[in-house]
């Protein structure tokens, strides 16, 4: 999938294009990508970055990091994703310069939006606008009940089961490995702490059984209440695994949650528990079948 | 789980577009007969009439290969005034007396070769009798990027009455509408009557080509 930053960069030609965030790209997300691809023209997508909502101040935590939004969508099929930057600039446009310059401009004539889509300033242009601007609608099989902020609510949660159903895999953390403590390596267990994009979701704190480079992982989240620990950590560790992760990106799929956070009274209980963590980890059902 | 577009039957379909409809609704239509996913190789505004090639089933994902082709177009055009999008369906702008034989002649004679024009304004289209592209209407000017664009070839097949009658042979991606915008007039009609080596005559909407014999025209090309 090619990636871009400005209409001016994609040739004109005709097009199916997907407009939203489509954070997470989950199974509605993914509905809308069957209807570019099944056009039979070139299927493209305009994405924006920052979301909308983070952008005009509001918090959002995302669901997928933008660097794993864009594999997700080359994955459905998309020949070119133009990310165009969420700017006041871009906010401003009136409906009809947002369709002359990133619609026409790139020889769009097909459309695939969401239920609800609205863009241009003060949130003016709608599907309806678009279609009277001579853009084919396409048809976008409807998935019931799934939206991202069901899925945000279901991982906060630690609803791991639902966020699955909705995103049509296991959720996923998405970091760089960084210095942690280094106290699993003296326990038995070394594990890789993850630093979490600030703008994404994070599951309720507990222990959690998931999967990491085809490794299943017993994957910790919270502030090792044992150690009074106060920041949070996110940390795998990796059954069966010898390498140094070190300054790598690590996405850890996370399964089930196994139990909460805990203090134990002393640090054999501490050992005990996680050994059988990793028992669970290694019986633990991956929620969505590929 | 949504059931994928059908790849066969794969072919190219050479279709005869009318005035009025786009031309993701001639797709639109072809698919709803063959049930195959189909695409095509380059868009005719709703004004415009002729040839446009639809790809089928596996042809549609070699929409690059039938995209770059040099295009023949039959053109009225207009030269008592420009219009905002360059054809019939914008608002007049620019009204004037047309310009004399000879200085048509001299005005042709600068669109031949590689010109640098600028993509003219997306064609407006009419939704139940009324224009709802409104940005002219709204006085909104957006400044649209220059393009080269090229004339292989250009005949003036007759001027009367300041319509000039042009038979063009143009590279891809080169707008007539941007031409009769530089010429200082709008399209009154448009035609394409040849995309590389397909001709707007051998056009039925009905017969799938196959696509091996027209890979085999585009290399003879």
């Amino acid at each position: 999938m090619r990636i871009v930053h400005a209409p001016a960069q994609l040739e004109r030609r005709p097009r199916a294009v997907a407009l939203g965030t489509f954070d997470g790209v989950h199974r509605g997300h993914a509905s809308v990508m069957r209807a570019i691809a099944d056009s039979g023209l070139a299927p493209t997508v305009i994405t924006l970055d920052p979301h909308p909502r983070i952008a005009l101040g509001n918090r959002v935590d995302l669901i997928s990091s933008l660097e794993r939004r864009l594999e997700l969508l080359a994955a459905a099929g998309v020949a070119e994703t133009l990310v165009a930057a969420f700017t006041p600039e871009l906010m401003r446009l009136e409906p009809d310069e947002f369709i002359a310059t990133y619609l026409h401009g790139i020889g769009a004539e097909a459309i695939a939006a969401g239920e609800g889509f609205r863009f241009g300033h003060r949130r003016q242009g709608s599907v309806e606008t678009l279609a009277g601007a001579g853009l084919e609608l396409l048809p976008v099989v409807q998935v019931p009940d799934v939206s991202s902020s069901a899925i945000r609510d279901a991982v906060r949660r630690a609803d791991l089961g639902g966020a699955a159903a909705m995103l049509g895999r296991p959720f996923e953390l998405d970091g760089t490995v960084v210095a942690g403590d280094q106290r699993g390596g003296t326990l038995g267990y070394p594990t890789a702490n993850i630093a979490l994009g600030p703008a994404l979701v994070c599951p309720h704190y507990g222990i959690y059984a998931g999967e990491a480079l085809g490794h299943r992982a017993a994957v910790s989240i919270g502030t090792n209440p044992h150690y009074g620990g106060t920041e949070r950590r996110i940390e795998p560790y990796l059954l069966d695994f010898e390498g140094d992760l070190y300054g790598k990106r690590l996405v850890v799929e996370l399964w089930e949650r196994l139990r909460d956070e805990q203090t134990f009274d002393s640090e054999a209980e501490l050992v005990a528990q996680i050994a059988r963590d990793v028992e669970a980890t290694r019986a633990a059902i991956r929620p969505v079948r590929d | 789980m949504a059931i994928p577009k059908a790849l066969e039957p794969t072919g190219v379909i050479l279709a005869d577009k009318p005035a009025g409809p786009s031309s993701f609704a001639i797709v639109g239509r072809v698919r709803a007969r063959t049930g195959a996913k189909t695409g095509h190789a380059g868009t005719l505004d709703p004004f415009a009439t002729g040839l446009l090639v639809l790809l089928s089933g596996r042809a549609t994902s070699l929409q690059d290969r039938f995209m770059k082709l040099d295009k023949r177009y039959l053109t009225e055009i207009d030269l008592h005034h420009r219009t905002t999008t360059g054809d019939p369906e914008g608002d007049m702008v620019g009204e004037r007396e047309p310009p004399s034989d000879a200085e048509l002649e001299l005005a042709l004679e600068d669109l031949r070769g590689t010109v640098e024009l600028p993509i003219p304004a997306a064609s407006a289209v009419k939704i139940g009798g009324e224009r709802a592209y409104r940005l002219h209407r709204k006085g909104v000017v957006v400044e649209m990027p220059t393009r080269q664009m090229r004339v292989h070839a250009l005949e003036l097949l007759g001027y009367d009455d300041g319509v000039a009658r042009l038979d063009l042979l143009v590279g891809s991606g080169t707008y007539i509408r941007s031409l009769a915008d530089a010429l200082g007039g709008h399209c009154a009609t448009l035609r394409r009557t040849e995309v590389g080596p397909f001709g707007a005559d051998e056009a039925d909407e009905t017969r799938i080509l196959p696509l091996e014999d027209c890979l085999s025209r585009l290399a003879a090309v």
